[in-house]
């Protein structure tokens, strides 16, 4: 033990670093308290690095006040460090930090949080459950967070009286982000409630929207879904979310785009100029596979297409509406598109692009007649 | 230097026999932390099948009837020769010359001019790569390769590639610097004309002037003596090796390569690997297209 310690303390840093190494492998208790001392003072990166994932794989009990001391520390590094070596401990660190959960310091409690959160047992979460009555909102929003991140069902309710009794529009927030992960449909009628005068959807503050629409396109009905979407007047600024909660809903409502006022709201986001390229060819996607809806789509297909044969940016984009709408003249307007392509790789991926359309609109079509018959 | 390389143009899998056997959860366990203990080496649950099939082909080998005799053996009266046979067949050994090749790019026009102009400038021509983890020795003779490519005055520099491996059979091949097609797909044209000899059975040989260049050695990267023992290095290449190991190991593994280092030497890992998620001591930087790491 004699010639570590001496090596711990040795000017040349790799041995320092052997020193650590030797000690983390020895596997004794006792190291762990010159292993603290040493990442206090240490000047060397690597061997700090060395210690902490030393520290971890000691039994550090004997160190949790120190460690905990930590948390006060004007180091970033240090404080960071001993959240994870505390969960490093496991549920041990939680029966020691139980007699910490009421730190008057709220940063504190929030990097005990950080430590509950990393340890993520039973235990920890029972405890993380209990700091959604924080009183303060940075650690009450976190708790939400990582109940959320954590997948705890059996704190729905008390974040449903969380949001059914708070204000503060952050918190309010991130208790619908995680009500996103872990609610279920019955809990949107309390969420809307809590959230809009009379608990309309079309009433709701704009500001938690993206969070409504996450939670109701995962869990909500049909209606509800449709609702919801169709009140969004801006859809360019919420293009991305609406795309998103459209994406998930049509897993569990094929037909989803079939309603007019959604598949409107598609369209005019494909056309926004001002939507970010890779969202806009998203919704393109999303309204092209869509095309054995039949009905009206076929025709919206084809027109847009044509619309957005001016933006090279978007050349791809127009092949797969055209040849997704199955009309005969769209194969002329392809062919003479294609024909104009000085890039070789683009020209290759829209015609590519044409022949798999071509090939998915036949089977599409023969499929129907199939069933018609 | 030249400015550029040849661009390009186009695993050895240990196989076990088929001999039945079964290991249950409590002998892949056992099994499992022993490898890990001597190697550093890390199998998850779901990995049973692979081991199943190499132990049952040493078991056959060796005569064994029950995977507890094998256990009791390999554990407690092996004299590490077994070991090592263990080794040589559940080590993965997938590779080809010029693998990822926008990394070697990297390093020969950006890096290894660094350190070249660096080192001339103070009378120093020594320069010294590892290759960790090197199979059949494909990395190591691309490394010669490049070496002997991209350096103006190449007869004027001490070139030591030092070439490690924890598989002993796969080492013996990398010596023997014979391959197939398979291995030489991404080797440019000019290069595999230079380097190579085509034999009439349609294999390539790896010419003498580029094998002298490489010193192959076995190597357990979690042997921490030997590991230690590692000094002065410019480059460091450890690519898609430590995939096989834990986070702790890992973290161990990365700072022997940081001590071995010299100032401003680089290490390269696979493109799907991060040195910063390991250890903070490196330095990221760029180097063309491609983020490298550095000890500064």
């Amino acid at each position: 033990m004699d010639n570590l310690k001496n090596m711990l303390t040795s000017e040349d840093e790799s041995e320092r670093l052997y020193a650590v190494q030797d000690m983390a492998e020895s596997g004794k208790r006792e190291y762990c308290s010159l292993l603290l001392g040493r990442l206090r003072i240490d000047e060397s990166q690597l061997v700090k690095d060395a210690i902490v994932s030393g520290l971890k794989r000691l039994d550090c009990s004997e160190m949790f006040d120190p460690l905990f001391e930590l948390f006060v520390s004007d180091d970033a590094y240090l404080r960071n460090q001993s959240v994870g070596i505390l969960a490093s401990q496991k549920d041990d660190a939680i029966g020691y930090l139980a007699t910490k959960f009421d730190h008057a310091d709220r940063d504190v409690r929030k990097l005990i949080l950080d430590v509950l959160f990393e340890i993520g047992s039973p235990d920890a979460v029972l405890a993380i459950r209990a700091y959604v009555n924080d009183a303060s909102p940075n650690v009450k929003i976190a708790a939400v967070e990582y109940l959320g991140r954590l997948g705890d069902k059996q704190s729905v309710d008390d974040l449903l009286s969380l949001i059914e009794h708070e204000t503060e529009p952050m918190l309010r927030s991130s208790v619908l982000d995680t009500l996103g992960l872990i609610g279920e449909r019955p809990d949107i009628r309390r969420v809307l409630k809590a959230i809009s005068p009379n608990g309309r959807i079309d009433q709701v503050d704009a500001l938690y929207l993206p969070q409504l629409i996450r939670l109701i396109a995962r869990t909500g009905d049909r209606e509800s879904l449709v609702r919801v979407l169709a009140s969004i007047q801006d859809i360019i600024l919420y293009a991305e979310d609406y795309l998103s909660a459209v994406n998930q809903a049509t897993n569990r409502f094929p037909d989803l785009c079939s309603d007019e006022t959604l598949c409107g709201r598609l369209v005019s986001i494909i056309r926004a100029r001002e939507v970010r390229t890779g969202v806009r060819l998203s919704a393109v996607e999303m309204l092209a596979s869509q095309a054995g809806l039949g009905g009206a789509l076929p025709d919206i297909l084809f027109e847009l297409g044509l619309d957005l044969m001016n933006e090279p940016e978007m050349t791809v984009a127009t092949v797969r509406l055209l040849a997704s709408s199955g009309r005969m003249e769209a194969q002329a307007a392809i062919r003479k598109l294609i024909s104009g392509i000085k890039d070789d790789d683009l020209r290759m991926l829209c015609t590519d692009c044409a022949g798999l359309t071509c090939e998915e609109t036949t089977i599409r079509k023969r499929a129907k007649r199939k069933e018609q018959a | 230097m030249k400015p550029a390389m040849e661009p390009r143009q186009g695993p050895e899998q240990a196989a076990g026999k088929s001999y039945s056997v079964k290991i249950n959860v409590d002998e892949f366990k056992l099994l499992g932390d022993f490898i890990y203990r001597k190697t550093g080496i890390r199998y998850e649950e779901k990995k049973i099948y692979y081991l199943n099939k190499r132990v049952g082909s040493r078991m056959e080998t060796l005569g064994m009837d029950s995977v507890a005799e094998y256990l009791r053996y390999i554990r407690f009266i092996d004299d590490g020769s077994e070991l090592q046979q263990l080794i040589n067949l559940i080590t993965v050994n997938e590779t080809y010359f010029f693998r990822e090749y926008e990394q070697l790019q990297s390093f020969a026009e950006v890096c290894l001019p660094e350190i070249v102009s660096r080192k001339e400038a103070k009378g120093d021509r020594r320069l010294r790569i590892w290759s960790a983890g090197c199979s059949s020795g494909e990395e190591p003779y691309t490394l010669a390769i490049i070496l002997h490519e991209m350096l103006d005055d190449f007869d004027k520099w001490n070139i030591e590639i030092l070439a490690t491996d924890i598989d002993k059979v796969i080492l013996q091949r990398a010596m023997d610097g014979i391959y197939t097609d398979r291995s030489i797909k991404d080797v440019p044209d000019e290069y595999l004309e230079r380097h190579f000899f085509r034999s009439l059975g349609g294999t390539y040989r790896v010419s003498s002037d580029i094998k002298d260049m490489v010193t192959f050695e076995h190597l357990n990267l979690y042997d921490k003596p030997s590991m230690r023992s590692y000094k002065g290095l410019d480059f460091i290449f450890c690519r898609n090796v430590l995939i096989y190991f834990d986070e702790a190991s890992r973290k161990d593994v990365v700072d022997h390569f940081y001590v071995a280092l010299n100032r401003g030497g680089f290490i390269f890992l696979g493109s799907s690997e991060s040195a910063s998620r390991v250890t903070t001591a490196f330095k990221i930087r760029r180097a063309g297209e491609m983020l490298v790491y550095c000890k500064e």
